[in-house]
């Protein structure tokens, strides 16, 4: 998993507000609903005990009524027995209470089985009431005896036996209705109490999960802690004991943490350091934007995470040279960057060392070198006089052997650069075939001294790459080299140089004895040698740099077995093409040159500048090239085939369309420069071999403006003239056009033209009217070309600079006389 | 051919022989010799204005590109075109020397059959770059 895989799952793991909220939420409401179910539940069995309550009220109130009657029957019975008034005191209260409670009894039916009785109990007492009051009156009346008799009937007595079973029978009714509730009731505690213990059990459940839930979180918490202390103090420090100073950057480039390497190696505490910006000590992100831009952090990509050779400034201001290399810190709170930097300032020491002991090396050996080389070479030359020939072949061999240690001090030196990195290499367009032209002419003395004959075979054309043709002059000539000593005496060596679509291929073949199996692995590795025939030996560290040096190039060396026996090596480096491809971005430079050597100098330099060009080798060439595309300069050779150089630029000045691009022409020597007035060519180069004059005039040439195109202003009532004289000149010049004076005025208010072209008869007036109007924007009259089918008379010829007949004038030569009109112009300004 | 006046300085007294030899095969050629930087602005001093001097980079005392500015420092040599002739030549180290004043370099060990031609060829390249 990735950093930045391990970052997103993380944030995963994240806390969710949304989810916990839900939980706070639902267990309140939970608990809630709970209570008041449970007060619900409370409430009913309540009612369901008031009931029984009420049932034992109903009950006394049956027995106080049967007992009320017996008191008004009481006090009946005692009144007729003694006719004493005072027992018929509790008579009517009794009978009051009685007639209110049937009242209420009635009232209060609800189709239970106790009240039904109610109605039997209201007639038996009214019946029974009736009969008291009824044997009362007669008493009253004095008919005590009727009174009694009806006593005596004993209906009085049924009546409150009647009613005794009655409410009898409503208290038994009564009770057993209680007894039901009481059970119900006893019942439905029993489950409210269950359901209560049970919830109270949630409960405690609940907040046991919680306590464990809590606990686990803390555990969790601590263990955290634990691990990210233990991390932080690991890496803190691995941080404080490493000896690299270790910088985290936030993402805005200002430092978070340091350890104490960085303290030592930058001189500020890390409280000095804190917050501030990175480029307080070292600028590693130069420019505008935000940091993480600047240092080149693209989706989660460093475009650069090893900066080598850096300098960093001190807090005591002196500089530090550091390897920095950074890392992406991918954490939640951004991306932050791990800078280390590495004091390489020993490093630089010893390299100085180093470098100050090759230095004396290459100096104070080659200085006695020098000597010995120069005095051989100058008694070989006779200098000195005369040399017998066998003391000739000793300084031969003396001055071959001091060559050869040259050469040795030379690749170890090379070899020296190649491992520092210090092998420079230059990126500028060559030629190479004049490169192993040169390394050809450069071996044939080495080559004279086994009489091998080198065959150099290379296009007649420039091959043109981008490099270094000093180093691919070493390389060249080491091939010829090793290949001279491999080749026997008296053979041939062939150098050649061919190129394809992309790539040029240098080879060396030798007819020698090639090589051997054992050698092929290890033949481009230091310090490795051959077995040359002859017994002569090279520094072993040729093909070692050759190699380093062609793929510097970007382009590969190898080795070959020769059909017919000998090896062949060979190099390939990319072309940057004969006629290089012409991108749209740069300037375009036609080379008119058939001299090879003179076009390679030309397009060298036309490479140099920067330029696509494309090379022709003669007049007809040229205009083809012309045909196809415009050239932002043209070099023209002054012995270009077929035309010369003079008449083809001649004629593309005055060609259709015609080439307003500068011209430079390129003369083989000094001489008749008479076209060159006549022409408009920016320069005239005498000496073609000289890069640094042709690359003065070249950039001159780009460096004037590209011609814009002309405005032509045509006044003509004719509208189909307008637009045929339009059709023909628009791809050369802009044409704005008006049928009137007062229209072409509003124009001139808003367009300068270069040239205005005028007919003479108009509508409203004549053309020549314009003319007072015709003034450019530096005050100076703008060019104007009649053209009408009028004659005119001079004095109006000479106010205009050009005079056409429309009868007479073709199109051709009025495109003629615009662009001369034009030209004569710009020749004034 | 024309006559060309050179100053020739260096320390080595083995290669100011071979160099006088060398130059000595041209016969155009009017050489003077100086072993050091001050007896080279000596010699100028007194009146022998070179047409092309060559330089000894590494020299005791005042060195070869010591030496050019001090020429160059005086009037009636601040013209003079300068070759340095040294052992010490990288790419870099050549580039370096350009940029100090000097037309060409001559890297040691040298051929002393070609010196002279090759001394005029760096001039003949020097007079055709126009000024800026």
């Amino acid at each position: 998993m990735t950093q930045l895989e391990r970052r997103s799952a993380l944030s995963l793991k994240a806390p969710s507000l949304l989810r916990f909220s839900i939980v706070a939420l639902l267990v309140p409401l939970v608990l809630v609903a709970l209570l008041l179910w449970l007060r619900t539940e409370y409430d009913r069995s309540e009612q369901m005990r008031m009931q029984a309550a009420h049932s034992f009220d109903r009950r006394v109130d049956q027995i106080t009524l049967l007992s009320r009657l017996k008191d008004a029957e009481t006090a009946q019975r005692g009144f007729l027995l003694t006719g004493n008034p005072t027992f018929l005191r509790p008579y009517d209260p009794a009978k009051r209470a009685i007639q209110h409670q049937i009242a209420q009894g009635l009232a209060a039916q609800d189709g239970d089985v106790p009240h039904a009785y109610w109605p039997v109990v209201s007639r038996l007492a009214g019946t029974k009431l009736a009969e008291l009051d009824r044997t009362i009156a007669l008493y009253r009346a004095g008919d005590a005896v009727a009174a009694r008799g009806i006593v005596a009937q004993g209906s009085g007595k049924r009546l409150m036996d009647q009613l005794r079973d009655v409410v009898g029978h409503m208290i038994s009714a009564e009770q057993m209705r209680s007894e039901q509730s009481r059970a119900a009731y006893g019942a439905y505690n029993a489950q409210l109490q269950n359901v209560a213990f049970a919830t109270v059990v949630a409960l405690v459940l609940v907040v046991l999960a919680g306590l464990t839930f809590l606990w686990r979180s803390r555990r969790q918490r601590h263990a955290s802690l634990v691990e990210a202390f233990e991390a932080a103090e690991r890496h803190a420090t691995i941080l404080d004991s490493t000896i690299d100073a270790i910088l985290i950057l936030n993402p805005s480039g200002t430092v978070e943490t340091m350890n104490a390497a960085a303290t030592r190696m930058l001189g500020y505490t890390p409280a000095e350091l804190a917050r501030r910006d990175i480029a307080t000590v070292i600028d590693l992100a130069p420019g505008d934007g935000s940091f993480h831009k600047r240092i080149g952090l693209v989706d989660g990509q460093l475009r650069r995470s090893f900066l080598p050779d850096q300098t960093i400034r001190r807090g005591d201001g002196r500089d530090v040279a550091v390897d920095v290399a950074i890392g992406v810190m991918f954490v939640p709170s951004g991306d932050h960057l791990v800078v280390s930097l590495r004091d390489i300032s020993e490093r630089k020491r010893l390299e100085r060392i180093k470098d100050d002991l090759m230095s004396t090396v290459s100096h104070e050996l080659r200085t006695p070198l020098t000597s010995i080389v120069g005095s051989l070479g100058l008694l070989r030359a006779g200098a000195a006089g005369a040399i017998p020939a066998d003391a000739g072949r000793l300084i031969e061999i003396a001055e071959n052997n001091s060559r050869r240690l040259i050469r040795l001090i030379n690749d170890m030196l090379d070899i020296d650069r190649i491992q520092s990195g210090k092998l420079d290499i230059a990126r500028t367009p060559a030629n190479l075939a004049s490169v192993i032209e040169q390394a050809c002419v450069g071996s044939e003395g080495l080559a004279a001294t086994k009489q091998i004959v080198l065959n150099c075979s290379k296009p007649k054309r420039p091959v043109m790459i981008r490099g270094d043709a000093d180093r691919l002059l070493q390389v060249t000539t080491n091939l010829l080299s090793n290949a001279i000593r491999a080749a026997p005496s008296g053979s041939i060596i062939d150098l050649g140089l061919t190129d394809d679509d992309d790539r040029a291929v240098v080879s060396v073949e030798d007819r020698g004895p090639g090589i051997p199996a054992g050698f092929r692995d290890r033949i481009f590795g230091r310090f490795e040698r051959g077995d040359p025939a002859d017994g002569s030996v090279g520094t072993g560290l040729g093909l070692a740099i050759s190699r380093e040096i062609v793929t510097r190039h970007g382009g590969t060396i190898w080795f070959e077995d020769r059909a017919g026996g000998g090896t062949r090596f060979a190099f390939a480096v990319a072309l940057i093409g004969a006629s290089q491809p012409i991108d749209a971005s740069a300037p375009a430079v036609l080379i008119c040159e058939a001299n090879e050597t003179v076009a390679g100098e030309l397009i060298a330099i036309a490479a140099a500048e920067g330029c696509g060009y494309e090379l022709a080798r003669s007049s007809n060439e040229a205009r083809a090239a012309l045909a196809r595309r415009a050239f932002t300069v043209l070099l023209v050779g002054l012995t270009l085939p077929e035309e010369g150089g003079l008449a083809f630029a001649q004629g593309a000045r005055d060609g259709d369309p015609p080439v307003d691009a500068p011209i430079i022409i390129v003369a083989a020597a000094s001489g008749d420069d008479n076209g060159r007035s006549a022409l408009d060519v920016v320069d005239w180069i005498e000496k073609p071999g000289d890069p640094a004059r042709l690359s003065v005039a070249l950039r001159t040439a780009l460096s004037r403006k590209a011609s814009r195109k002309p405005v032509i202003l045509h006044l003509d009532d004719d509208r189909d003239l307008l637009e045929v004289v339009a059709a023909a000149i628009e791809p050369e010049a802009q044409m704005v056009s008006a049928t009137d004076l007062p229209s072409a005025r509003a124009l001139l208010q808003r367009v300068s033209p270069d040239v205005a072209i005028l007919d003479l008869k108009l509508a409203d007036g004549s053309g020549l009217d314009l003319i007072p109007f015709l003034i450019d924007e530096d005050g100076l009259a703008i060019p104007t070309i009649i053209y009408s089918a009028q004659d005119i008379t001079s004095d109006m010829a000479r106010k205009v600079d050009a005079v056409l007949v429309k009868a007479r004038g073709s199109m051709p030569d009025l495109k003629a006389t615009i662009r001369r009109v034009i030209r004569s112009r710009d020749d004034t300004a | 051919m024309t006559s060309l006046s050179v100053l020739y300085v260096d320390d080595d007294a083995d290669i100011r022989t071979i160099v006088s030899l060398a130059l000595s095969l041209d016969p155009t050629i009017t050489l003077r010799v100086a072993t050091s930087g001050a007896e080279a602005l000596d010699v100028v001093a007194a009146g022998f204005v070179p047409d092309v001097a060559v330089l000894d980079v590494m020299m005791p005392g005042m060195d070869g590109l010591t030496l050019l500015d001090r020429l160059h420092a005086l009037p009636v040599a601040a013209k003079v075109p300068v070759i340095f002739m040294t052992a010490q030549a990288r790419q870099a180290d050549i580039a370096a020397y350009q940029a100090r004043g000097a037309i060409g370099v001559i890297v040691k060990p040298f051929d002393p059959i070609r010196l002279a031609a090759c001394v005029r060829e760096m001039l003949l390249k020097n007079r055709s770059v126009p000024s800026a």
